[in-house]
């Protein structure tokens, strides 16, 4: 290893973990290569609605998991007493745990193991229903299961009891930047000796009436009903909203020394990160994307890697309006010569759970030296800066070293995730 | 509703609600020890009962409640006339 080499984490930066497994659950698919595969395909997961009746609605789309059954990672009866939200996030980080095969560290050292499993909003539909039955038929039929459902935590509480971990667990709850935040701090138990295994993810189950109504009250989700598969078109200048959906992501990071030890084949390294809050507004972010740019500066800092090391950003880009142009922005003064990808018009915005799964494909970009691609941008738009987009299909980048995944929150919160090759 | 209909309601019930098969809900079957149901289920039990069966069962009479049998033996003796 060379002393302070350009994208060596080790001796530059404040010290990097190894990614040595991945779990997904998205509308894209269940499993990383499902995921994974779909992605560089360019395939949309977007669809109508059929978690509830959206007839009354002015959206009728979302990103659902279709092909998900929490059976294939559960008991039945451990899945009705969790949240959509839990199961998924349980579901992504037993996936994830079998993909690092760390079932020994499991059994030998449960205490080194650690969780961080957050949500941005955790079991809503739950909520949702036992508030129903509250007003339908009193306080004596309500489930002795609500508490535990709803409360976000729940997830890494429950995944704990599946894989029988005892270190430290952890819930960020950062909006849309949740998922980039547990990543982060998984880092951060790594480098400090709590855990020598951090299982780093986040799940998110928005898809109910309450939360559609209310992202629809604030005129962020596209409309563009009759053309589904169409609908998420970062940076395009016919965009109209983001499309809501559901899903988890989760990673397994590992100390170098623990990993090395048992022989693990890491993924790539999560290398540094960098967060900044924007002390703006609550949904719109800085005009000229000053916090998220001091985010992407703070994360290279971290990482030991200068700006022409990073040779991809995964975008936050979530095809809003006003949220797609401040990035762009930012990238364009930072990292100006990087290949972007808002996988995003794929997947839509799984809220929390976005920065994990995003995550996801920038670990696996540097493994497998491809790129997912942002579909369904046609026309720049005007607010947008022309920047290097991967556009409509993957890329192949034989030289790609280090890559970005830009999360960004409502409150202003952002969170960038530097990720660098194994080397 | 006769006792065999009732076992067969609350075999079924059980079954859902644990998570169990519904051979396994034989009539001297403990909750918690052969169904492995914990102090929430039987909370969630108890209403489902109560739902089922259109009747309040109080605290103090659910206590009591620890096998299939009695369960049986409780909703038999109070279902509505």
């Amino acid at each position: 290893m060379t002393q302070g080499a350009p994208g060596d984490g080790a001796s530059s930066g404040k010290g990097f973990a190894y990614v040595t497994g991945a779990g997904a659950v998205t509308p894209l698919g269940t499993g990383t290569e499902n995921f994974w595969d779909a992605a560089l395909h360019g395939k949309s997961g977007i669809g109508p609605i059929t978690l509830f009746d959206s007839e009354p609605y002015p959206s009728h789309i979302a990103g659902e998991c279709s092909d998900f059954d929490p059976v294939d990672f559960m008991g039945k009866k451990e899945a009705r007493r969790m949240d959509r939200f839990a199961q998924l996030g349980v579901s992504a980080g037993i996936q994830a745990a079998e993909d690092a095969g760390i079932s020994e560290t499991l059994q030998k050292t449960p205490e080194r193991v650690a969780i961080i499993m957050g949500s941005g909003i955790g079991g809503l539909s739950t909520w949702e229903r036992e508030y129903k039955i509250l007003n339908e038929k009193g306080p004596n039929r309500v489930s002795p299961f609500l508490i535990t459902m709803m409360v976000p935590n729940m997830a890494a509480g429950q995944l704990a009891i599946a894989l029988k971990a005892t270190g430290p667990t952890q819930c960020p709850v950062l909006a849309c930047a949740t998922g980039g935040e547990a990543i982060a701090e998984g880092l951060e138990l790594i480098r400090r000796g709590d855990a020598d295994v951090v299982i780093a993810g986040a799940s998110e189950a928005p898809i109910t009436p309450l939360s559609m109504a209310g992202f629809c009250a604030i005129r962020a989700i596209s409309t563009r009903n009759d053309d589904p598969a169409r609908a998420s078109r970062p940076f395009d200048a016919d965009r109209d909203g983001f499309v809501m959906s559901e899903g988890a992501g989760a990673v397994v990071l590992e100390s170098v020394e623990h990993a090395e030890r048992r022989g693990a084949n890491p993924i790539a390294r999560v290398a540094g990160y960098g967060r900044s809050t924007d002390a703006y507004h609550v949904t719109a972010p800085d005009i000229e994307g000053r916090g998220v740019e001091r985010a992407m500066k703070l994360a290279l800092a971290d990482a030991g890697l200068s700006p022409e090391d990073v040779g991809h950003v995964n975008a936050h880009a979530t095809s809003t309006p006003t949220g797609d142009g401040p990035e762009t922005k930012a990238v364009s003064r930072y990292l100006p010569h990087a290949a972007v990808s808002a996988t995003k018009s794929m997947t839509g915005h799984l809220f929390g759970a976005v920065g994990v799964t995003e995550g996801i494909m920038c670990a696996l970009a540097l493994k497998e030296k491809v790129l997912p691609p942002t579909i369904n941008l046609e026309n720049v738009a005007e607010d947008c800066m022309e920047l290097d987009y991967v556009r409509n299909e993957a890329r192949k980048v034989p030289d790609l070293k280090a890559a970005i995944s830009n999360s960004m929150g409502f409150g202003g919160h952002n969170v960038v995730v530097a990720f660098s090759e194994v080397g | 509703m006769g006792r065999d209909e009732i076992l067969e309601k609350i075999k079924e019930i059980t079954a859902d609600r644990l998570g169990v098969d519904e051979g396994d809900v034989t009539p001297e079957a403990s909750f918690r020890e052969d169904l492995e149901a914990d102090s929430l289920d039987l909370v969630e039990l108890i209403m489902e009962l109560e739902e089922q069966f259109g009747m309040e069962i109080p605290d103090e009479e659910a206590e009591k409640i620890t096998t299939v049998e009695q369960a049986v033996d409780y909703v038999t003796e109070h279902q509505a006339a």
